[in-house]
């Protein structure tokens, strides 16, 4: 089936230039830290925290509701330093994740309810369905499925999964659709 | 032949009921969901995974992302050197140091509620002892002897051999000659026996050199057997390779035993005996010496449990076979096991179909022939109900090409038009060529360009909806039912046989309902609606037909590919089922 339209009231969005589309209901700590490349989607119930570190989140990149992204931390000598968070292109977090992750490559799906803890690597093209906990310093490489508690390798991808995702994180931005619209949209 | 609707493979495609709704029908005649599926150039047909060979190009390690060949992987017995597993979660686990303020408290081990600061392995500082620690569930193994403490955070891999390991050398011995053998003489026969032999390489793994020096180290280290039989994981599919009998590995001994010895009439009727005395439970006498606690806990653990957690589960026995211990206190971190990146070839001429870097941080490849790179794509855009059992549907095809598709939908064809487990079939639908545009719309060619545009004059706005890139929409109307006589007979593997399509054309009245304002609803007889739509493309004209073209026919060597598509829409996505 094809994803179906959805529709968003257009006075509780920022659109920005390059064709960002964020959520007023959304809460981006330390704005100046935070950069949006472009045709990415953050939807309300979102927190980003950019005063921990910088946070990079790619082009054509979803971010759901209430998913909480936090840059992560390392004890170094007495001292805590945060790690800069860089999400790359095509990424469709769900809803209701927590994202601690050090850096997520780009094509990567991540389910529902999912908890990416510190310091974790997610590689290109990756898949981590609903409710999966990945522990601490996991490394996930690319075409491979992590699930389970504690997320664990399960199993490869399907080869062409970086065109199914730059095709799937495409049409879910172009049905992403003002309200305005829908009186003239259906055909 | 019917086309089968397979059970994706992939839990990506198990887990989005959208994926499951259309399946591609490979040359074989099972259908998977597009992004299993590869296309072959050679054979210009689509190949599932039953219809690939595999090889394995290299082994990695999923965590320290380590690349190994072949060889070295099998000398460690396709384990990480570095990375272990904990014993009890499974999760990867970290070094960190003992103490990280005095070396000598090993005595008195620390709770694992006061871990020292982690250190990476990037950071080795001389004279600290590290041990492994879990993450997730905070096992350590500082209650363990002394095996599992270490100098450096990396450490020498124990050699492992076995006799099965010996046994699997002298056989890849022989098929390394074999195949050398073959390779100078290359027709159809020698190809496979060429496939079996690496095949068999494959599985079994390279020759280890240090055999003397293992066999006499082997003799007093049974677990090392269990320990080395571990194989690539996750194996290849290769349909040459014999699957394991059930609580045997294919390795052991009685299981090559038994593969090479013929079985003869008397044993397979004692076979069928033994079968059925099985089944027949003996009963034991309660009291007797005869009862043994096979995989029960002993009255002395039963005792010491206060905690359930105390116990070692089924899987982490398994992971621990060397020692299968009862209680999680004594069970070992397993080393990590690598898992393999692959190459695929056609199955049916041999060409290559995917081949991936070497390097595992790019995910370019060398060689992909996705099918889902080559096939139109189609959504189902919207189905609904036109009248009592019949439906419309609207499907967009995508061209995933820079050149445009032409594609037909042909009225008769070699085998059935219906897949098994249909309940439905289409009855109206266009019968005219049409073209998808590729995707910058660069037609170069003005032989095709003509052709294009005698199509789009000749097109029927009954069946073309909408044209946009490279999309192209389409209406379809099916109903409900099979007509018996479009049914090819499945007993007859004659697969020859030539069955028509017969085409219903409805008033128009009927099928321009889609577009009025007020839709009735309808009832439907089944939960789901399984049909399937068989089309032909190309990248050159499908007919002969359109007027201009009379060199179409014999310049062009492009073949057309026959694609059956397999729907199984459930009742309620159609947009008008009354809901029950
Ligand atoms: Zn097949
Ligand atoms: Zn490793
Ligand atoms: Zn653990
Ligand atoms: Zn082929």
């Amino acid at each position: 089936m094809q994803i179906q339209p959805k529709y968003f009231e257009k006075t509780q969005y920022i659109e920005t230039l390059n064709g960002n589309k964020v959520s007023k209901g959304s809460i981006l700590c330390g704005i100046m830290n935070i950069r949006l490349h472009g045709k990415t989607i953050i939807k309300p119930g979102v927190i980003v925290r950019g005063d921990l570190a910088n946070v990079n989140i790619g082009r054509l990149s979803t971010v759901s509701e209430n998913t909480v992204i936090r840059p992560s931390y390392k004890k170094f000598k007495g001292a805590v330093s945060y790690f800069p968070l860089n999400i790359g292109d095509h990424v469709l977090i769900e809803e209701g994740c927590v994202i601690s992750a050090a850096s997520i490559g780009s094509y990567v799906y991540i389910g529902k309810n999912c908890v990416i803890s510190k310091r974790c690597i997610l590689k290109d093209c990756c898949y981590i369905p609903d409710n999966t906990v990945l522990p601490p310093d996991t490394v996930v490489p690319s075409f491979t499925t992590f699930s389970g508690t504690p997320g664990r390798y399960i199993e490869d991808l399907p080869d062409c999964f970086e065109q199914y995702m730059k095709d799937y994180t495409t049409s879910i931005y172009e049905s992403f659709l003002p309200i305005n619209t829908l009186s003239k949209g259906r055909s | 032949m019917h086309s089968i609707r397979s059970n994706n493979h992939c839990s990506f495609n198990l887990y989005n009921d959208n994926n499951q709704i259309l399946k591609y029908s490979c040359f074989c005649g099972k259908a998977f969901n597009l992004t299993e599926l590869y296309y072959c150039n050679g054979c210009q047909q689509i190949n599932c995974r039953y219809c690939i060979t595999e090889e394995i190009d290299f082994h990695y390690c999923p965590n320290c992302i380590e690349n190994l060949n072949s060889a070295e992987a099998s000398v460690n017995g396709n384990k990480c050197k570095k990375c272990f597993e904990c014993p009890v979660c499974f999760n990867t686990l970290t070094y960190s140091v003992i103490g990280s303020k005095d070396v000598n408290t090993v005595t008195s081990p620390p709770t694992a509620g006061v871990t020292s600061p982690t250190t990476t392995a990037a950071t080795p500082t001389t004279g600290e002892t590290y041990f492994l620690n879990c993450g997730f569930c905070k096992w350590n193994s500082l209650d363990l002897k002394d095996e599992f403490k270490f100098d450096m955070p990396s450490l020498k891999a124990k050699k492992e051999s076995s006799i099965q390991q010996l046994q699997v050398n002298k056989s890849i011995e022989a098929l390394n000659k074999e195949a050398a053998e073959l390779t100078s003489l290359k027709d159809k026969k020698t190809i496979n026996r060429i496939k079996l032999a690496q095949a068999m390489k494959h599985f079994l793994g390279p020759q280890s050199k240090h055999q003397k020096h293992n066999q006499r180290k082997n003799f007093n280290k049974v677990e090392d057997r269990w320990e080395s039989t571990s194989m690539a994981h996750p194996v290849p599919h290769n349909h040459l390779v014999p699957t394991p009998p059930p609580g045997q590995t294919l390795l052991s001994e009685a299981a090559i035993a038994q593969r090479v010895q013929p079985i003869t009439m008397t044993e397979a009727d004692q076979m069928q005996q033994q079968r059925i005395d099985a089944r027949e439970f003996e009963t034991l006498d309660p009291l007797g010496d005869t009862v043994k606690y096979d995989d029960d806990i002993t009255p002395f653990l039963r005792d010491q449990v206060t905690e359930c957690d105390q116990v070692s589960s089924l899987d982490q026995r398994f992971k621990n076979i060397a020692h299968s211990s009862l209680s999680t206190s004594s069970i070992h971190p397993q080393r990590k096991h690598l898992i393999t990146k692959r190459s695929k070839r056609c199955k049916r001429c041999d060409k290559l179909l995917v081949k991936s870097e070497i390097s595992l941080t790019k995910t370019e490849f060398k060689r992909q022939h996705f099918a889902f790179t080559y096939v139109p794509r189609v959504q189902i855009t919207r189905v609904l109900w036109i009248d009592n059992d019949i439906f419309e549907v609207f499907l967009q095809f995508t061209n995933p090409l820079h050149i445009p598709l032409f594609i037909n939908f042909p009225m008769s064809i070699k085998g059935s038009f219906i897949s098994t487990d249909d309940n439905s079939q289409p009855i109206d639908l266009c019968e005219h060529e049409t073209y998808i545009n590729g995707i910058l719309d660069e037609t170069d060619d003005l032989e095709k360009e003509s052709i294009i545009q005698t199509l789009k004059q000749n097109e029927n706005p009954r069946y073309i909806i909408d044209r946009k890139d490279n999309k192209l929409t389409m209406k379809f109307i099916g109903k409900v039912g099979i007509e018996e006589e479009q049914i090819a007979p499945k007993d007859n593997n004659n697969n020859e046989e030539i069955t028509n399509l017969t085409i219903i054309h409805l008033t128009e009245s009927l099928a321009n309902l889609s577009t009025s304002t007020e839709i009735p609803k309808f009832n439907s007889q089944f939960k789901d609606i399984k049909f399937t739509i068989t089309l032909e493309f190309s990248t050159s004209s499908l007919s002969t037909a359109p007027s201009t073209s009379s060199s179409t026919t014999t310049a062009d060597k492009q073949q057309k590919t026959l694609l059956k598509l397999l729907f199984d829409i459930p009742s309620n996505k159609f947009e008008n089922t009354l809901q029950q």
